[in-house]
């Protein structure tokens, strides 16, 4: 009689389901999360200048506060890629593009944690639970999206390299500099460099994986120990220099790595950015990462084996920056992810759990279920994937907070307010919100901003003077300082601005919603 | 075996104090100096200070007493009072300078309690001391004199009994001790709560060993043992001025939104700090220690690092709790499986010599003649460098103490000559205020954070910033202002513009602000 388990699975098993439903809960939360404005309209804009004057603008040309100042805009192939799909499909392009470039990389991302652990149900499981709530925070749309896949795909090219060496005995691989498809790493980075500044993650793997793999070899040798299944160093020191050289091909050329350090460096970026600061357990954020940072401790302690030295380098590395970033937090995830899910696999097996596939080349022997049942499970999932397409779900009438394309911190209708009035009238100092500016420099580029998401731009002074004018404070002596003719104020985050001019006999109300008051001198 | 083939170390007497030794009396003679020289911060000490002289005199106070911003009926939990009464004490035995030398011995005990358990977790000296290094180096933002530090050595020998315990080292008997240690904890500082927390650890940690039945779990009759004893903790932090009162009072604390909004060391780490970067640090060597381990935490062990953790990184003043507890058990992890014989112990036929060990004496006294020398009353005879000695206050009786923040100077002249009306002060000057000129003069603020309601925590904090001065002076009705011109720069540049106020004193760091006549 022919095992069940030795027969062939009909497509689709439970397996699949499993996959499946993974991959589409997790293009779900991109397509069911309103675009906020900060870090998205004036990429947009950017990439807008970039296509019509040909050219990569070198200064500011938005702000009337810093107008013509130097800007190093390193991420223009990423706002040339909004401005294209915006142009092709408008917003529900760009966010269907959104929900398939995190789905790629966090799907990447499971196949490896597979790939490495043979168990499936238990990697869809952590990645769900623990992964993706550890990530949501930098979900929205913004060039760093972007990065994610590229950040997966070296992940799984320098593991490639490493299990490269085949067991004794087995047939020796092509020619070395083409093992583990290392080769790819540069023409990945061509595209990283110019995409986002977290290109230099890139490199750090490449270098954490090559002093990792000589720690190997050193500690071999200081236990005697024969140092076996050790992938050869030099062409990751090879490709690795390559991939260092390729680093050049942008505008800027060695420019870019001054750039990177600057940002890491000014001091208005770390410490008036959110992101940019430690993570805390006072926010769900903050919480969700030391839940996480816990479970990986305890499955860490008590796996029945050691991780491997180059796994636990690259977690233990990331981990400080999230430590000292909460924007770090997502590559962190990453790292730590396929690291938690093998040394969870091994501490399941020894515990006698469910049984998994062998790592690599093994099959499941796991229950197939039915195949018509799973077809209708997939189909369902599939509608639900239908149903929060942004072309479909402004039909269902959801609530703002998933149902929405663009968050209500869009300031849409009090720009148009401002862009209906006569030209005369339009101030030409206007103060506003800092995510308002984003949305302006794209919406009504001929208005000259105060400010604008762009942090490192802007001198430290202007962002104290910009938290202290929002904040009600000292109010009439930077509104004279900045000759300010116009107020578009965040009903939220400038409350009590928007509660001290509209008492003051000086100013009038212009325009009001919910969100957002537009007010200009009497 | 003849005696004449036996190894030559068996028959060389073996020194009683070894170089293995020495690295821990090192580490704990640079934890001991660098205690000693802690400048002590105003804001805890001297509020501290007068309410155990007025324990004293007139028994525990239960009101405001020393704020003219609020009523002096408002009630006021002074929970450590014992702590107090102990401060005050200590002043009239040997002045100021005495209390500064009981924080320092306090410390190098709990650090020394420290090494202890690391030792006994690791089987080895060196990694104790290097327990000791991290524990203390992420601390380091935290050892001021102040009631907090009567709970140093409670919390230490509590990780070492327990733990003593749970590894099967000490009998049953020695619990008796944790009731009678909570006695004084929960009178002398809110760190008490730690205490139940680490026994709670224990608790429930070896109940789960015993559970999943490991083979070195506690028996039934020492869980037993060990559930009594928390129950007697548990019934000794009654015994406090307050009873039950007590549970109410550190809820109030652990949700009072000033304290957990505005005082810096209940705000979460800052890895940019050095006391951050040992905090980080030591939590990656964790990560890596508890994945590499060449031996597993016990559940017990995780269960105290990942509950102290997750306070650490809530507020900065438990991560000196975390550290005394967490680092023995990186140590332990780090360290080579324990042997069948005692570690440490002498080779059988080996004796052990004192007078072997003179050298190495000889070195663990001159270790310790540094910490001797950094002692209060030896300090100040020192040629310490001027950038130092630059970071103290001139308090009489007291040199090289005391932080530069304390206004002493600026105080003698409101005693000279008083303020006549409101006086609104800098939040540490609160506390030195109420110990140098109670009840002649009250305060606007001072270090009792939960007393003070948080519209008022909200003024303060506007005028600190130099903002609605002028507004916020006239709606309070204050006619002096004394302020320290490094915390409130703006306040100072503020009063220098304000029309109708005059500048009475100023120094190096204060100044005395009065109101014109109108």
């Amino acid at each position: 009689m022919q095992s069940t388990q030795t027969r062939r699975s009909r497509f689709p098993t439970l397996d699949h389901v499993w996959l499946f439903a993974a991959v589409a809960l997790i293009a779900m939360r991109p397509l069911l999360t309103p675009i906020p404005p900060h870090d998205f309209w004036w990429h947009m804009a950017m990439g807008r200048l970039i296509v019509q004057s040909g050219t990569i603008p070198q200064g500011d040309t938005f702000s009337y506060t810093q107008a013509g100042e130097p800007f190093y805009n390193q991420g223009w192939l990423s706002q040339v890629l909004l401005y294209g799909l915006h142009q092709a499909g408008g917003i529900p392009l760009i966010l269907v593009v959104q929900a398939f470039v995190v789905a790629l990389a966090y799907g990447l991302l499971l196949w490896l944690c597979i790939r490495r652990s043979g168990a499936l149900r238990l990697s869809v499981a952590l990645l769900l639970l623990t992964t993706m709530p550890l990530s949501f925070d930098n979900w929205n749309v913004r060039p760093q999206s972007y990065a994610f896949p590229l950040f997966v795909a070296f992940l799984i090219i320098l593991t490639r390299y490493r299990e490269t060496t085949p067991p004794d005995g087995a047939t020796p691989p092509r020619h070395p500099l083409l093992q583990g498809r290392l080769w790819l790493l540069p023409l990945l980075m061509v595209v990283w460099v110019n995409l986002h500044g977290s290109f230099v993650l890139g490199g750090g793997l490449i270098a954490l994986t090559f002093v990792g793999e000589v720690a190997r070899r050193q500690l071999a040798r200081w236990r005697g120990a024969a140092i076996t299944n050790a992938p050869p160093l030099w062409p990751l020191f090879f490709w690795g220099a390559v991939t260092a050289v390729t680093l050049l091909l942008n505008p800027r050329g060695v420019g870019v790595v001054g750039y990177v350090i600057n940002l890491m460096g000014n001091s208005a970026v770390t410490t008036l950015v959110t992101e940019w600061a430690p993570p805390t357990i006072r926010d769900a954020g903050g919480t969700i990462f030391f839940l996480f940072l816990i479970l990986v401790m305890v499955v860490l302690a008590y796996a029945p084996r050691p991780p491997d030295l180059v796994d636990m380098l690259l977690m233990v590395a990331l981990l400080w920056l999230a430590l000292g970033a909460g924007r770090s937090i997502i590559w962190f995830g990453m790292v730590a992810t396929p690291l938690l899910v093998v040394q969870a696999a091994a501490w399941q097996q020894a515990a006698g759990g469910v049984a998994t596939r062998q790592p690599r080349t093994g099959r499941a022997r796991t229950s197939a279920g039915v195949p018509a049942l799973n077809a209708a499970l997939m189909g369902v999932i599939a509608l639900m994937v239908l149903l929060t397409l942004p072309w479909v779900k402004p039909l269902l009438d959801l609530p703002p907070e998933v149902g929405a394309l663009l968050s209500d911190d869009t300031p849409v209708a009090a720009v148009d307010y401002l862009q209906s009035q006569p030209a005369a009238e339009a101030p030409a100092r206007l103060f506003h919100a800092m995510s308002y500016g984003s949305y302006l420099i794209w919406e009504a580029p001929q208005q000259p901003v105060f400010i604008d998401p762009r942090i490192e731009l802007y001198p430290y002074q202007q962002w104290l003077d910009y938290m202290s004018l929002s904040g009600g404070n000292n109010v009439d002596a930077l509104l004279e300082q900045y000759q300010i003719d116009g107020l578009l104020l965040d009903n939220d985050s400038q409350a009590r601005l928007v509660q001290q001019a509209r008492k003051d006999p000086a100013w009038q109300v212009r325009y009001e919603d919910e969100y957002t008051t537009y007010l200009t001198p009497r | 075996m003849s005696k004449g083939n036996q190894p030559r170390a068996a028959t060389r007497p073996r020194p009683l104090l070894r170089l293995e030794h020495l690295w821990v009396v090192l580490v704990l003679s640079l934890v001991g100096s660098f205690i000693s020289l802690v400048p002590t911060s105003p804001n805890d000490f001297w509020w501290h200070l007068k309410v155990g002289q007025l324990i004293t005199t007139e028994g525990i106070p239960t009101t405001n007493m020393f704020a003219w911003t609020l009523p002096a009926e408002t009630p006021f939990v002074y929970q450590s009072w014992l702590g107090e009464w102990l401060l005050a004490v200590l002043v009239w035995l040997g002045g100021l300078p005495l209390t500064v030398f009981a924080r320092n011995m306090l410390g190098l005990a709990a650090f020394a309690l420290v090494a202890l358990e690391a030792q006994r977790r690791s089987g080895s000296w060196r990694l104790a001391a290097g327990a000791v290094l991290l524990a203390a180096g992420m601390a380091i933002n935290n050892l001021s004199t102040r009631t907090q530090m009567w709970s140093w050595v409670p919390f230490a020998l509590l990780l070492w009994l327990l733990g003593s315990y749970a590894a099967g080292r000490l009998h049953p008997r020695w619990l008796a001790v944790l009731p009678l240690l909570m006695l004084f904890w929960v009178n002398v500082h809110g760190g008490f709560i730690m205490g139940l927390l680490v026994v709670g650890a224990f608790v429930a940690g070896e109940t789960l060993r015993r559970l999943v039945r490991q083979p070195d779990a506690l028996s039934q009759e020492r869980l037993w043992a060990l559930y009594a004893a928390a129950a007697a903790m548990a019934v000794a932090i009654l015994v406090n001025p307050r009873g039950f009162g007590i549970i109410g009072y550190v809820q109030t604390i652990l949700t009072d939104a000033p304290i957990q909004q505005l005082i810096v060391e209940w705000q979460p780490p800052d890895p940019e700090s050095l006391a951050g970067t040992f905090f980080f640090f030591s939590i990656l060597l964790l990560l890596a220690a508890f994945a590499l381990a060449r031996r597993r935490p016990t559940i017990t062990d995780v269960l105290l690092v990942c509950g102290l953790g997750w306070l650490a990184f809530n507020g900065v003043r438990s991560v000196i709790w975390f550290g005394m507890a967490a680092m023995p058990v990186l140590v332990q992890c780090m360290a080579a499986p324990p042997k069948p014989a005692r570690a440490g112990a002498a080779p059988a036929g080996q004796k052990v010599s004192l007078a072997a060990s003179v050298p190495n004496l000889l070195v663990a006294v001159l270790l310790a003649a540094a910490v001797v020398l950094l002692q209060p009353w030896i300090k100040p005879l020192l040629p310490l460098p001027q950038p130092y000695q630059a970071l103290f206050a001139p308090v009489p009786g007291a040199p090289q103490l005391f932080e530069a923040d304390t206004p002493v100077l600026a105080t003698e002249h409101l005693r000279g000559e008083p303020c006549a009306g409101n006086l609104f002060n800098e939040l540490g000057y609160g506390s030195y205020l109420i110990w140098a000129l109670s009840p002649q003069e009250q305060v606007f603020i001072d270090p009792r954070i939960e007393l003070f309601p948080g519209p008022l925590w909200n003024d303060y904090a506007l005028l600190s910033k130099g903002r609605d001065v002028e507004t916020l002076l006239g709606r309070y009705d204050v006619a002096c202002v004394l302020l320290d011109r490094t915390h409130q720069p703006h306040l100072a540049e503020t009063m220098a513009a304000l029309d109708g106020w005059q500048r009475s004193y100023h120094d190096e760091r204060s100044e005395v602000w009065r109101r014109d006549p109108r």
